[in-house]
């Protein structure tokens, strides 16, 4: 007959070799002691303070946030008074929706091309198996993830203020962001290939950069593309919003007319911008699965 | 001809990989390399072409000092020394072609070996290796789609194709049945004898060692126990090279057909 | 033996022709994309401002970084994390059953079809959008910002949701069948054991990247510490900005630290 006892002695280990954790510490293990005397011991559940947790920060963000289901209640019709506003779309509007589409397009082909390229020498020197020093990969790390971490609507704010309005701001901020997600994925695809053919075309004669493009280049060149066709796909989106910093696009015509409240023009970009998302992702999808 | 003098390798925590070897191996030698696992088989190999440094000693190849080469030079010296491995080490993902086609790579302009474009005698080239090792119909397959003798094959075809004047062969069977084994095995020697080519070959299998090779090379914890031809190796020979282990069991007995057959051979 | 070397020479494939067509095309699209970059004032305004730019954030506000009122930076980091807390939780609540419904091997493929439409409608939407419908919903401020959030949130969260639903072990499901489990029984312990490490797993992920999209709710009014930072650079101070800067960047790696090693765990099961 099994029979429960909390332990009045901690066990010093746990069934099945499961390290204790500080929080064993404060919540003891408990021990189930069989009928025939054999015991098994399990740490004690995190949940209750995991769920404890997040009950007070959920608290606090109502609070902070001002979160109020009354107010969603009696307003929340606005938003559809909105969203149905913007349908039908005013087809009209469409000639002046096609040149800001298209700089949006090519702001994120291009972005997306340079900071793809230009983060290849940055990805190879974080990868621990082609250079040796440690100093050098932690530093590249560290800088593709501070990188990682800036918002791409800071980035593309500052680069107005650099190079004024319009999409040159745009495009580098989208070749920024584009650096440090492709750097990242780029250098733990590296770490991860079979070096065998590299280390035979060094004892061939050839220079570590030659060795890299002959033996490892092949291997992680299709996923290499394929990460970078899905980053220019998120890009296309990202690259809507910065023209709301005037950094050229999309942005620009939307802000304008939810400023003026032109929601059946609001409507027909929102759709354009639809249609073209749709059909980059799926020749993107398409493409990405012959790389496979 | 490789002549090592004094040659000590030991590693920055102290282990001892290589203890005051001297050798000499001459030209067109097929020796066959034995020892037990970590004596050190695979670190006296590397250092000919300096996949390993030496902490002591000198290790002469062809009258070049190998410890002295540096870059250009060094890489320079490699062409002419070929090596194969246990697992092949090729680029699975593209075609047996291709793959001999690499044997170029360190020789032609960076714009060519960028974008991967040799020549049409490169590629002639390739395809007469691929001939003389019996596989040219495999020539635009996918690496990853042949068996590990035809991936071997491959790598030596790649290696032929560099017109080496010594082969390195790091445990080129170890991972292969013995079918298979035995024929990458006739390969070598048929390389050894049609074109002169000195091979060091690093094997487990005494056995075959006996049967293909024309010199033996011992190796026991970092120092070389013998070196000699093959048909004086016997029983004595491997206790003193494998030792005998805890149990006090003997190392691997040579079968006395296979040693008739060794004797016959030469 | 040259004959047959020669005829396999001849017999190469002739695959070149196409990755050429294929390079040919990405040159061109590149061409046609620089033709739109266009910019106004560069020069050396644009040079010396990003001197004073890098100035201010080798330099930052330390009294605007530690100011604990609500205007200071650690105020409106904790606003922000909130902001991003119930823009997430809310954003996975709404996306569980749109991911169902989404799902081909739940709905078949019609329904499932218009599901998918319906959250790429969703996703396609930029979040400064939201952001303006939503202010005029509930008034400028986090609330707001929240709302956006878990829109935006959708996209993403239901995307990663459907690929866990379609990936449902039936074997499990079978052997609870065995046992003559009812339906809710198997739900309860078969499917959602299943499911739910991943989807908190994947919740946690996206929390993390709302934290930094979170200051584009500041541009719209929404809250959280986009406001200050924009206002901040409008007005080139560039040492507040700076500041807010840190503060932003410490915290996305504190938490994108703690979030990888809390999923790491959860897919681990330790």
């Amino acid at each position: 007959m099994p029979a429960k006892h909390a332990s009045a002695k901690v066990p010093e280990t746990i069934s099945g070799g499961i390290a204790l954790t500080w929080y064993d510490k404060i919540f003891k293990p408990k021990t189930v002691t069989l009928g025939n005397g054999k015991t098994v011991t399990r740490r004690a559940s995190r949940g209750p303070v995991v769920a404890v947790l997040i009950i007070i920060v959920s608290i606090i963000s109502i609070q902070v946030t001002g979160f109020d289901m009354t107010v969603l209640a009696e307003n929340g019709g606005r938003f559809w008074d909105i969203l149905f506003s913007m349908f039908p779309p005013n087809w009209d509007y469409m000639p002046s929706v096609w040149q800001p589409l298209f700089d949006t397009i090519k702001m994120s082909l291009l972005g997306s091309f340079i900071g793809s390229v230009l983060v290849i020498p940055f990805a190879v020197a974080a990868s621990t198996n082609i250079v040796h020093s440690k100093v050098v990969v932690s530093l590249m790390r560290l800088l593709l993830s501070i990188i990682r971490t800036l918002p791409t609507i800071v980035t593309a704010l500052i680069a107005t203020y650099i190079f004024g309005l319009g999409t040159l701001a745009g495009t580098t901020a989208i070749a920024i962001f584009t650096f440090a997600y492709v750097g990242k994925i780029l250098y733990e695809e590296i770490e991860t290939v079979d070096m065998g053919a590299f280390e035979a075309m060094e004892a061939m004669g050839a220079s570590k950069v030659r060795a890299f493009t002959s033996a490892i280049v092949p291997q992680i060149l299709p996923s290499y593309l394929s990460n970078c066709l899905f980053c220019f796909e998120g890009n296309v989106r990202y690259a809507s919003i910065l023209g709301y910093v005037g950094a050229g696009g999309l942005g620009l015509v939307l802000n304008e007319g939810i400023a003026w409240r032109m929601y059946p023009e609001v409507g027909m970009v929102l759709v354009a911008l639809f249609v073209t998302v749709f059909i980059i992702e799926s020749i993107s999808r398409a493409l990405r699965r012959r790389l496979a | 001809m490789i002549e090592f003098s004094h040659v000590s390798m030991r590693y920055p925590n102290g282990f001892e990989a290589l203890k005051d070897v001297n050798l000499t191996i001459e030209d067109g030698r097929f020796v066959a390399i034995i020892g037990r696992s970590g004596a050190g088989k695979s670190t006296l190999i590397r250092t000919v072409n300096r996949l390993n440094p030496i902490t002591e000693g000198t290790v002469t190849v062809n009258g070049t000092d190998v410890g002295s080469l540096k870059g250009k030079e060094l890489r320079r010296f490699r062409r002419k020394i070929g090596m194969i491995f246990q697992s092949f080490n090729l680029i699975t993902r593209t075609t047996v072609l291709r793959n001999v086609l690499t044997a170029f790579v360190p020789d032609i302009p960076w714009y060519r070996a960028l974008f991967g474009i040799f020549t049409k005698e490169e590629k002639m080239a390739a395809l007469e290796s691929l001939d003389k090792m019996g596989i040219l119909d495999k020539a635009y397959v996918r690496c990853d789609q042949l068996s590990g003798g035809q991936q071997q094959r491959v790598a030596l075809a790649r290696t032929l194709t560099q017109n080496p004047e010594i082969i390195l062969a790091d445990e080129p069977v170890a991972s292969l049945d013995p079918m298979t084994a035995r024929q990458v095995m006739d390969d070598l020697k048929r390389i050894n004898q049609d074109m002169g080519i000195t091979i060091l070959l690093n094997i487990h299998h005494v056995d075959l060692a006996l049967k293909y090779c024309d010199s033996v090379l011992g190796i026991r914890a970092g120092e070389v126990v013998y070196y000699g031809p093959a048909s004086d190796v016997n029983q004595d020979v491997l206790d003193e090279v494998y030792g005998k282990d805890a149990e006090g069991d003997e190392a691997p007995l040579i079968v006395p057909e296979l040693s008739k057959e060794a004797a016959d051979a030469r | 033996m040259e004959e047959r070397i020669l005829k396999a020479y001849e017999d190469r494939p002739k695959g070149w022709l196409f990755e050429l067509a294929c390079a040919i095309v990405v040159v061109a699209l590149l061409v046609w994309s620089g033709s739109a970059v266009e910019a106004s004032g560069t020069g050396q305004d644009g040079g010396q401002i990003a001197l004073n730019i890098l100035a201010g954030i080798a330099h930052p506000d330390t009294g605007l970084l530690f100011n604990l009122t609500t205007g200071g930076v650690p105020y409106l980091l904790v606003e922000t994390i909130c902001i991003a807390f119930l823009g997430t939780v809310v954003g996975a609540i709404i996306s569980i059953p749109l991911a169902f419904l989404a799902s081909r091997n739940l709905t078949g493929r019609v329904v499932s079809n218009i599901a998918r439409l319906i959250i790429m409608a969703v996703r396609t939407v930029p979040p400064f959008v939201y952001g303006l419908m939503f202010v005029r919903v509930t008034g400028p401020g986090p609330f707001a910002g929240l709302l956006t959030m878990s829109l935006c949130s959708v996209g993403m969260v239901c995307k990663m949701y459907i690929e866990t639903i379609e990936d449902l072990d039936y074997r499990i499901l079978e052997s609870l069948d065995a046992e003559g489990a009812t339906t809710w029984r198997k739900i309860r312990f078969g499917v959602i054991p299943q499911l739910s490490s991943s989807f908190i797993s994947t919740a946690i992920y996206r929390f993390d990247m709302n934290l930094r999209d979170a200051t584009v709710l500041g541009l719209v009014g929404a809250g959280g510490i986009g406001a200050p930072l924009i206002f901040a650079m409008n007005a080139y101070r560039w040492n507040e900005a700076g500041s807010i800067l840190w503060g932003l960047v410490v915290l996305i790696l504190i938490v994108e630290y703690i979030s990888t090693r809390i999923r790491t765990h959860l897919t681990r099961g330790v």
